[in-house]
């Protein structure tokens, strides 16, 4: 069962694309009109880079790579996934950079400078995890996803 | 321009009060300060009370416990930050004028456990995001894999507060640490164990400030000068990918611009090690050594008592101990301590200038300190 079959609540409603069959995704954030920076998340006023005022909501690219990682091993309050987890700063292959969990293998045998595809993932919300949200978050990538990826140019991530 | 003078301190033993009021620890700060500084509470011009959870108008309940007064009262909320963001804000109404004499006092008796920053049901909070010390953890992480950091040299840093608090009266965990016993403790956040965190703690800290002009008639011949101040906040952490203390950097170099001094000029440097991490990445972001040689300094004993640039003499946040509004405040009263040359045994010999850094989430105040000739 995919993660979009078993919920269909998403943790920031407009964040990233409905996932497809794999529970790939690729994040909505912005971009500068002005200086093409991208960045997540969206609903800034001004760039993050040249402070131009004219954004748009871009979709980023799903390809990046790990730029730094750690592993929680115990849940912060209010946090009911598993535990541990390892949670990394991605930089996308558009220069995008985010802060998420990374998903798909052992907390504890990530890298710096893997190579990560976005995708969505299930966490529950509450105590009793009766009700889950879906969240996003990088999984190594595999073959499929490098292979989408030199099909579609980085020209043509843009929204 | 008034110069601003720190004339009295006062610091409770940082501990756990369950069965006391935040009220009457702030008090026992104040009332400690206002006889270090022989004054009275009623020639106080301004209260700044510094604190993050404490509840609504706490400096108010705080003032009224010293005493009646009726004195105008500034609460500063700057997370872990406040203390010496007031103490700047404090020095800063002095330099322009308006006040003489003001107290500032940094307060907090903490909840059991990590700090929560975000509600439940925040989006952050259901993806794991708000787990403490990720943003450090992110940064060790990142300096392990830039410049080869070991896990041993960011415990050393609690081994070194550790010791030095042992002569700390105020200090809550006042005892030696083994880097084994760093190394093994409860893993929390990698690479961060259990003993490389800073407690939860209660307690208060505070100080008085003066201008030339009540310098002058009061004749106090320990005072210590604030020489210069700086206040910066994180611009961007996630967009910008910044897993360092840029704003550490950013605050440390307005200050030493402003002072005319730099790193050399430093005596003894008072550093928020709210975790390991911190300390040592400081060194780099306060410009006491190059980039990427922060573990270098603690292998070499640099940053310990008797070393070339001796930091957290008071034991830090780790040892010292951690309540969140006091923290700022206390380390400028330790610095103070250090050049009023009060510290006894954890005494650095001949410190005439100073540095805090106070830092919080996302905003860091650096001070420059000296005792005037």
């Amino acid at each position: 069962m995919t993660a979009a079959e078993k919920t269909s609540t998403v943790v920031m409603p407009g964040a990233f694309t409905p996932p497809g069959e794999r529970d790939d995704i690729r994040l909505v954030g912005q971009r500068c009109r002005k200086c093409g920076a991208r960045f997540f998340p969206g609903g800034r006023v001004s760039c993050t880079a040249c402070y131009g005022a004219d954004l748009e909501p871009a979709q980023l690219a799903r390809l990046g790579k790990v730029d730094a990682f750690t592993i929680a091993r115990q849940a912060p309050r209010g946090y009911y996934g598993p535990v541990p987890f390892a949670v990394g700063s991605v930089v996308l292959d558009d220069g995008a950079s985010v802060i998420c969990q990374l998903i798909g293998k052992e907390a504890q045998a990530w890298q710096c400078g893997e190579r990560v595809a976005s995708y969505a993932f299930a966490l529950p919300r509450d105590p009793e995890k009766r009700d889950s949200v879906l969240c996003y978050g990088f999984a190594p990538a595999t073959p499929e996803d490098l292979a989408e990826q030199n099909q579609s140019t980085p020209a043509s991530i843009e929204s | 321009m008034s110069n601003a003078y720190i004339i009295g301190l006062g610091i409770t033993r940082f501990d756990r009060y369950p069965d006391r009021g935040v009220e009457s620890i702030a008090a026992e700060a104040i009332q400690k300060a206002l006889a270090d500084a022989a004054i009275g509470w009623g020639e106080v011009q301004q209260f700044y009370a510094a604190h993050v959870k404490q509840g609504v108008a706490a400096g108010q309940r705080v003032a009224k416990q010293v005493g009646p007064s009726g004195l105008p009262v500034l609460n500063v909320e700057n997370c872990a930050a406040a203390g010496a963001t007031a103490i700047r804000e404090a020095s800063l109404a002095i330099r322009a004028g308006e006040y003489d004499v003001v107290a500032v006092a940094g307060f907090e008796k903490m909840d059991p456990g990590l700090l929560a920053v975000y509600p439940d049901g925040d989006p952050r909070t259901v993806m794991g995001l708000t787990v403490l010390p990720m943003r450090f953890s992110l940064m060790g992480m990142k300096h392990m894999h830039e410049y080869g950091t070991t896990l041993e040299q960011f415990a050393q840093v609690s081994v070194k507060n550790h010791d030095h608090a042992i002569h700390n009266p105020i200090a809550q965990f006042p005892k030696a640490v083994s880097v084994e016993q760093v190394m093994h403790s409860r893993m929390i956040c990698d690479p961060i164990t259990v003993l490389q965190c800073s407690p939860t703690s209660d307690g208060a800290a505070a100080v008085i400030l003066c201008s030339d002009a009540f310098l002058k008639k009061h004749g106090r011949s320990r005072a210590v000068r604030v020489v210069a101040s700086a206040l910066t906040s994180d611009i961007d952490e996630q967009t910008r990918n910044m897993h360092t203390l840029e704003i550490m950097e950013r605050a440390a170099n307005e200050a030493y611009e402003r002072a005319g001094l730099g790193p050399g000029d430093l005596d003894v440097v008072e550093t928020h090690d709210c975790f390991t991490v911190s300390e040592l990445i400081a060194y780099e972001a306060l410009g006491l050594c190059p980039k990427g040689e922060g573990g270098r300094m603690i292998d070499e004993r640099q940053t310990w008592i008797g070393g070339k640039i001796p930091v957290n003499p008071s034991g830090g946040l780790l040892a010292r101990g951690h309540p969140l509004g006091a923290t700022g405040v206390a380390q400028i009263a330790e610095i103070a301590i250090q050049l009023r040359g009060e510290a006894g045994p954890r005494q650095v010999e001949n410190a005439r200038v100073g540095l805090a850094s106070n830092t919080g989430m996302w905003s860091c105040c650096v001070t420059l300190l000296d005792r005037p000739h």
